[in-house]
């Protein structure tokens, strides 16, 4: 199954941690895992970012990744709201943190 | 379907929910955005953006052209004193029981 998972919300909250947690047992269980981070949520993008290396596949929104000054790494695409259109069409489920 | 719960005005999420509904619309995604709440003050003009608090008009504009279902609770309206009338065209009034059929018939819900 595709989950497509969006996080709007910031270091304040424990939406990140619950996200982490899912997506990494979602990858156990061979489903596909694709994470936006939009909003607050781009400054969760270290904590998360190690769930690439199991398969996932993360996007943030380069728009709000530039007000908060959040810098470009390797193995994320730095997109944008359309990015989170085609997230949302193919995925079988939605889920949103925020 | 988008579900806008919060003022625009104490917070940018709003202005946000409505910039990724347009977003949205780009995958030929059907998109409904429904106003619930202290999200029903987005339904009427407002500008926000004079505090800061981020851009709604262009979003709405650009949504009802781009033929994307716009829709307000009733019961949010009355409930914050909102005159039915300042609707902007374009925004469907829903009863509450509409409003369930809305959010349960969506292959999505995302909340703001």
């Amino acid at each position: 199954m595709r989950l497509g998972i969006l996080l709007t919300s910031g270091m304040e909250s424990e939406d990140a941690r619950t996200v982490r947690k899912i997506g990494e047992a979602a990858l156990r269980l061979g489903h596909e895992v694709d994470l936006f981070l939009m909003d607050d949520g781009v400054f969760n993008l270290d904590c998360l970012r190690p769930l690439t290396e199991h398969g996932a596949r993360i996007t943030v929104c380069a728009h709000n990744a530039h007000e908060r000054g959040v810098q470009k790494v390797e193995g994320v695409l730095f997109g944008g709201q359309n990015d989170w259109a085609e997230i949302a069409n193919r995925s079988e489920r939605v889920i949103v943190f925020g | 379907m988008v579900l806008v719960r919060r003022s625009p005005l104490n917070s940018v999420k709003s202005a946000e929910a409505l910039r990724q509904s347009v977003g949205l619309t780009l995958a030929e995604n059907e998109i409904t955005v429904l106003f619930i709440d202290a999200g029903a003050w987005l339904s009427v003009p407002l500008s926000p953006e004079i505090i800061a608090g981020g851009q709604i008009g262009k979003h709405i504009d650009a949504l009802i052209m781009l033929q994307a279902r716009l829709k307000v609770e009733g019961e949010s309206l009355d409930s914050y004193g909102i005159d039915r009338a300042r609707v902007i065209d374009g925004i469907e009034i829903l009863s509450e029981e509409d409003v369930v059929s809305e959010i349960t018939s969506a292959d999505a819900v995302i909340p703001f």
